[in-house]
């Protein structure tokens, strides 16, 4: 599959918000989120050659995405994964008017799981995998996605509940 | 609606795609290179042929001699994939467990003193 | 000649008995993980000895999470998982989670983490053996109303291999580090 800077253009149009999104949402940060974007899609230029159909691009992007946003993580030298630490690094970085709207709430819940557990959520939830899809594009065993997803959707629900009720008042 | 259900629809809801930053693809073209996506030149395809006629004929002599070999080492390496998939879940599970206990008991502590 | 044959077979039991020693089977009651499979909606049971873990160490790629894990296995004997969940609570008891920690009451094992919910929450036990001052076991428990986990890790887990797994598998910074300081206390 080949073509021209035009066509290449329109390919990262079409999947910017997918490749952002994942790396938005593993990282936590848009600034490092969208230097991740940009380097997929970089690495997607040199690759074009070898990507055969839709399918493949697809799945190549968020599979790339995945590993290098997760990458990404392992390099920073403060980690997320406590409630406590990442409140502590939301308030140094946040330059943006504070929002509250749910999206947001989901958003700050999967940052509490472990890059690996959120890789798997989004897989499942914003790009309407199944896990042996999910399997697939993270080289993992079934059995260990599975229990990835049950984990994080348990760890979820505890986080959730509370705000939880409060959505389902407000429908 | 149970919670679990009432969890897998707002993570659907509420995880769809956000929009990239405006700008975003017109910065990834200013990076990309200036030569053309990567290909194969047509002469270097014309040289390539002949060599890989003969190069499959070679394989298909030595497939066909070490057949039960290759197939000893194909079950080999499922066995050993299958094997190498138990220990990763196996690892998960462990570190897994050992997170949920301890965060719990870094959770009691720090309700203890505040 | 009697004497030295009965005197022959009593050293290879001991020594039969030394060897055995060194390589602990999962100590987990069998009948019981019977039960609690048979009770749960979902349950999965993992039991690696050394010889599987060397096996499967051969078949590790480069990937930093695969790297991590051939590091984690070269000193290990065995990792023995069990995990269930199921639909509601009341599916095993207190005596059933006495008969596993049991399992981990000789004089080598430290329990470094006890914690006894009061409030129905569950129980967690993290249990470390220590030989000569130094972790050669671990096992951990993390009892939830309707989530059972249990986990027995056999072999030199030494604190600086624990903290190896802060950041990956899910353990966060400086907790596993937290853990390691109090096992080699």
């Amino acid at each position: 599959m080949q073509g021209s800077t035009l066509e290449f253009r329109e390919i990262v149009e079409a999947h910017q918000a997918r490749v952002y999104s994942i790396a938005y949402r593993i990282l936590g940060d848009r600034g490092t989120a969208e230097e991740v974007a940009q380097d997929v899609f970089l690495e997607l230029y040199r690759s074009m050659s070898g990507i055969a159909s839709d399918e493949h691009l697809t799945a190549w992007l968020r599979r790339v995405a995945v590993h290098r946003a997760t990458d990404a993580l392992r390099r920073r030298s403060r980690a997320m994964y406590g409630a406590a630490e990442f409140a502590d690094w939301m308030a140094k970085i946040s330059n943006e008017a504070a929002s509250f709207a749910l999206a947001s709430e989901v958003e700050r819940l999967l940052l509490t799981l472990p890059p690996t557990q959120r890789a798997v959520v989004l897989l499942r939830y914003q790009e309407d995998l199944a896990p042996p899809e999910i399997a697939e594009v993270l080289a993992m065993p079934l059995a260990t996605v599975k229990s990835h997803l049950q984990r994080a959707l348990k760890s979820l629900r505890v986080g959730a509940q509370d705000r939880l009720k409060e959505y389902t008042r407000r429908g | 609606m149970d919670e679990h259900e009432e969890l897998q629809r707002l993570l659907h809801r509420e995880l769809q795609a956000r929009e990239a930053p405006a700008g975003f693809s017109a910065r990834v073209m200013a990076r990309l290179p200036q030569a053309p996506p990567s290909a194969i030149p047509p002469a270097t395809q014309r040289f390539w042929l002949p060599a890989l006629r003969w190069t499959a004929a070679a394989l298909a002599l030595v497939g066909i001699a070490g057949a039960g070999y290759w197939e000893h080492q194909r079950r080999e390496r499922i066995a050993g994939e299958r094997a190498r998939g138990q220990v990763i879940l196996a690892l998960h599970i462990s570190a897994a467990t050992l997170h949920d206990v301890l965060h719990k008991v870094v959770k009691d502590t720090k309700g203890d003193t505040e | 000649m009697k004497r030295l044959s009965v005197l022959t077979v009593l050293l290879w039991f001991l020594v039969a008995l030394a060897a055995a020693a060194q390589s602990i089977t999962p100590p987990f009651p069998v009948t019981l993980e019977k039960e609690l499979a048979a009770r749960a909606s979902n349950y999965t049971e993992v039991s690696l000895d050394k010889k599987m873990l060397a096996f499967a160490g051969k078949f590790l790629s480069a990937d930093a999470d695969d790297v991590e894990a051939k590091q984690l296995l070269a000193t290990l004997n065995g990792i023995y998982v069990r995990e269930y969940q199921f639909d509601k609570p009341g599916q095993y008891t207190t005596v059933d989670l006495e008969h596993i920690r049991s399992q981990f009451n000789g004089s080598e094992w430290s329990p470094m983490v006890r914690e006894r919910s009061k409030k129905g929450e569950g129980d967690s036990d993290i249990y470390v053996r220590l030989v000569d001052g130094k972790m050669q076991g671990m096992f951990v428990l993390d009892a939830e109303p309707n989530d059972l986990s249990f986990v027995y890790i056999d072999g030199a887990l030494n604190p600086a291999e624990l903290s190896k797994l802060d950041g990956s598998f899910g353990i966060p910074k400086g907790v596993a580090k937290r853990a390691a300081k109090e096992g080699s206390k």
